[in-house]
């Protein structure tokens, strides 16, 4: 026993070394739910407010670029206007009842927010942005920006979210091919930025260079349609039968500045009727 | 020095260059490959004859703060502890035959030469660079890519860390 104590004595920093390297290890390894660790990351209160400081130093440098970018989306929706006000005319009024527009329930509703803190260099890159549940931000709504799909709201705070982008290491998303309807699954290798893969795609579809990917449908979370990127590299897969594909991704991940977020007003319901069928 | 000086010093370190880390180097980014930490030099000016338990357990809390504010849970608090842990040896590693090391002194360049200096902050950066970047990446390692990122930033937080602790008096104590 005696002994016992002694060696405790003598290695007294090394416990502790060995105690503290575990806390943290367990932190690594478990730290990866964001959705339970909100205040455990830029999400929390005074990390948040930093990041706020600093962005809005920062975004004087950036504004040219987002106003540019929010000039054009403004531009392709007043066309979009336009072209479905020429069409709604088109339309014999006995065929269109004379219900106002806003009668209809939209099953989308859209949140802006702006982007306070993000990483593109990191294999588990996140963004936090300045809207939280105080502003009905929820988790698993869609983010995107006016270049195309962003990622998904991953953990929310009282005033701020943290966005998984699709350049993380553990981001997944369902995609289809634009022309042909082909789904897949597009992952992040860790490497680059700007280019995404993705799997899932037999080698009997015909896919070209330069087509587009969009999303799926098959996740509630994003609506169909939602552009993520073109097809920039296809190789044939050694032994499984799909292509290896790369995706150079619509979004420029070192200049998101404003999002979108996308509630999904029938998501809740969609999720009720298919979890109990999963389940079993 | 004696103690209460010593005890303020390093907390007006530990401020400054969180504060540095989290609000200028941590949105830098060289090219996307290179992210300097600055925020290793707390450790390295900490006095000799530091309690090794002492100096581990600010660096985890230290190394906590800045996981927090950059969203990488515990990887950096894994670092920061080991380079204190292995800060001692080190210490040893790079000592000159003649000189001995002061208890309650501060290791820096004033005292012992820019060479040393330089040295002994090359060594303990590259342990926490290593060390963080197999933990960040162990699951999506890279070989070449990464290598490349581990070499650039320990030179870019080695560089960082020599002129910071050069222009800045709190990392030195007072003046004799």
């Amino acid at each position: 026993m005696n002994n016992f104590f002694q060696f405790l004595r003598r290695h007294t920093t090394t416990i502790i070394f060995i105690i503290l390297e575990a806390l943290a290890l367990a932190l690594v390894f478990t730290g990866n739910d964001y959705h339970r660790a909100a205040y455990l990351s830029s999400a929390n209160v005074v990390t948040g407010s930093i990041n706020r400081l600093t962005s809005s130093v920062g975004k004087y440098f950036a504004l040219a670029t987002a106003n540019e970018s929010l000039a054009e989306q403004n531009l392709a929706l007043q066309q979009e206007v336009a072209a479905l006000r020429a069409q709604l005319m088109a339309v014999p009024d006995s065929v269109w009842p004379d219900i106002p527009l806003q009668a209809q329930q939209p099953s989308l509703r859209y949140h802006a927010a702006k982007v306070i803190g993000s990483s593109t260099n990191r294999s588990r890159n996140m963004i936090t942005i300045d809207r939280g549940a105080a502003n009905g931000v929820k988790q698993d709504m869609a983010v995107i920006n006016p270049q195309g799909v962003v990622g998904l709201v991953a953990a929310v705070s009282q005033h701020f979210a943290l966005v998984l982008p699709i350049i993380n290491t553990s981001s997944r998303l369902s995609v289809k091919i634009k022309r042909q309807n082909h789904r897949g699954q597009l992952l992040w290798d860790g490497m680059s930025p700007q280019r995404a893969q993705l799997s899932d795609i037999p080698e009997h579809a015909t896919v070209d260079i330069g087509d587009t990917v969009i999303t799926s449908g098959a996740s509630a979370f994003f609506p169909e349609g939602l552009v993520v990127g073109t097809i920039s590299a296809i190789e044939p897969d050694r032994n499984g039968g799909f292509f290896d594909i790369d995706i150079d991704l619509a979004v420029d991940y070192n200049a998101v500045y404003h999002v979108y977020l996308i509630e999904n007003l029938a998501a809740q319901e969609r999720n009720d009727l298919e979890k109990p069928a999963s389940d079993e | 020095m004696n103690n209460t000086a010593n005890l303020i010093r390093l907390a007006v370190v530990l401020i400054v260059v969180l504060l540095l880390q989290v609000v200028v180097f941590d949105n830098l980014d060289f090219l996307g490959l290179c992210n300097p930490f600055i925020y290793v030099l707390f450790i390295l000016v900490a006095p000799f004859g530091c309690p090794t338990w002492l100096l581990m357990l600010m660096a985890a809390g230290e190394g906590l703060i800045i996981d927090i504010a950059s969203n990488t849970p515990g990887m950096h608090m894994a670092a920061t502890i080991l380079i204190a842990y292995l800060r001692p040896a080190v210490l040893r590693l790079v000592a000159f035959r003649s000189a001995t090391y002061k208890e309650g002194d501060i290791p820096g360049s004033r005292g012992y030469g820019s060479l040393w200096f330089a040295r002994y902050t090359l060594i303990i950066v590259a342990i926490h660079h290593l060390a963080l970047f197999l933990i960040e990446q162990f699951d999506s390692f890279y070989l070449w890519s990464t290598l490349i990122r581990i070499v650039l930033s320990i030179v870019a937080s080695t560089l960082l860390i020599i002129l910071i602790e050069r222009f800045a008096p709190a990392t030195r104590g007072a003046d004799d």
